[in-house]
């Protein structure tokens, strides 16, 4: 089928849950943890603990992902150089994740919770993109956690992490 | 003790976090922060909120930035309208998807084109910019099509941050009228919405002034 028959904005990923199609990414993450999740775990009922979850989402989606795109995207798609002033929008971006978990292990408090998958997919991508994670104490012992705690990670982000790379190696291979 | 908003009237995240306050009717004390005179920098707020972004809300000790946080926290916890942002996860997942289509898609698109007006001394639109802008315009005219609001046939919280938005680059002159649907639904949000002159036209209007005055002749 046609993704464009299902979703006017024809962006990845879309569900199709027995016929309710949805997408954006953090969307369908908040539909299937209210639909199927067993405990409330991942995104409290709580509306001040989920405001952070909240919060930590609407940050990865609008700042640090947003950045880190607007970084590499018209390198790799359109043939342009890298813009410094744009990296240093990340580091910024870095900075303020970094200080979000000086007193907290994961996202959004002490458990692994929606924030961390959707953050850790951006975080993993830009790392194999290159970006250097090395000043960022916090964040790399995030990552390492995270890593660890989401149930199937590997399966599920890090090994297609690896095709990111690939796919990015050979769009730039044939630009040259 | 009372909820505070951090807020500034040309941002448009904070006008749909105030309308959110709205809709709820919760009463929010109105802090404002003048971006123009760089308050947002200030010690004492990045203590509040390190991303130095307004909106900010404080509520007793939760601190929350993020309009769409803010919007989705002030109805679940003070609405009595829960139709504004219902717990039902499918019709919540469409709220939730027009938000993210808000922060991720269509506010970015306007922020590209007025942000380097506002403060980076550009006085030009870019044909490279306007394009993405007519599509993010043409999507949400999709999301209308045979609704009154955008998530359905009632007020959400999605009305309240997308129609920030709109007003905003309305207000700066965009034609928004071959978008039939976004249009209509523009005038109905502002029936609809208890407040809506004061709390979100006046800001748009400032923001379309500000960055008018900026623009060199002919690019709109």
């Amino acid at each position: 089928m046609a993704i464009s028959k299902i979703n006017p904005q024809h962006t990845v990923p879309t569900i199709d849950d027995n016929g309710f199609h949805l997408w954006e990414s953090r969307a369908i993450m908040i539909y299937l943890q209210n639909q199927y999740g067993k405990n409330d775990s991942l995104y409290p009922r709580d509306p001040k603990k989920r405001a952070v979850v909240d919060q930590r989402l609407y940050f990865d989606l609008g700042t640090l992902y947003a950045r880190f795109a607007d970084y590499y995207y018209p390198v790799i798609f359109a043939g342009a150089s890298y813009d410094p002033a744009k990296l240093e929008k990340i580091n910024e971006a870095m900075d303020i994740f970094e200080s979000l978990l000086a007193n907290s292990p994961y996202a959004a408090g002490d458990h692994l919770t929606l924030a961390d998958l959707s953050l850790v997919a951006s975080i993993s991508t830009w790392e194999i993109m290159g970006y250097d994670l090395s000043p960022y104490k916090n964040i790399r012992s995030w990552y390492a956690k995270v890593k660890q705690t989401a149930p199937g990670y590997e399966e599920a982000n890090g090994k297609n992490v690896l095709l990111f790379k690939q796919l990015v190696d050979e769009l730039l291979a044939n630009k040259k | 003790m009372g909820v505070t908003l951090y807020h500034y009237p040309i941002s448009a995240p904070s006008r749909g976090a105030l309308l959110a306050a709205k809709v709820v009717g919760v009463d929010v004390d109105v802090q404002i922060v003048d971006l123009f005179k760089k308050e947002q920098l200030k010690a004492e707020f990045i203590k509040i909120n390190p991303q130095h972004t307004v909106p900010t809300l404080v509520d007793g000790d939760v601190v929350i930035w993020d309009s769409h946080a803010i919007a989705a926290y002030l109805a679940s916890t003070y609405a009595k309208d829960k139709s504004l942002y219902p717990s039902d996860p499918k019709e919540r997942a469409v709220i939730d998807q027009r938000l993210y289509f808000d922060c991720g898609t269509l506010h970015p698109r306007i922020r590209t084109i007025c942000f380097p007006v506002l403060f980076r001394g550009e006085d030009q639109i870019y044909d490279e910019h306007k394009t993405p802008l007519e599509e993010a315009l043409g999507f949400l005219d999709v999301f209308l099509e045979g609704n009154d609001f955008v998530a359905g046939n009632k007020l959400t919280i999605a009305d309240c941050s997308l129609v920030a938005t709109i007003s905003g680059i309305a207000a700066v002159g965009w034609n928004i009228s071959p978008y039939a649907n976004v249009s209509a639904w523009v005038s109905r949000c502002s029936l609809a919405i208890p407040g809506y002159a004061e709390a979100n036209q006046e800001g748009a209007e400032a923001f379309g002034k500000a960055v008018r005055s900026k623009l060199a002749p002919g690019q709109l």
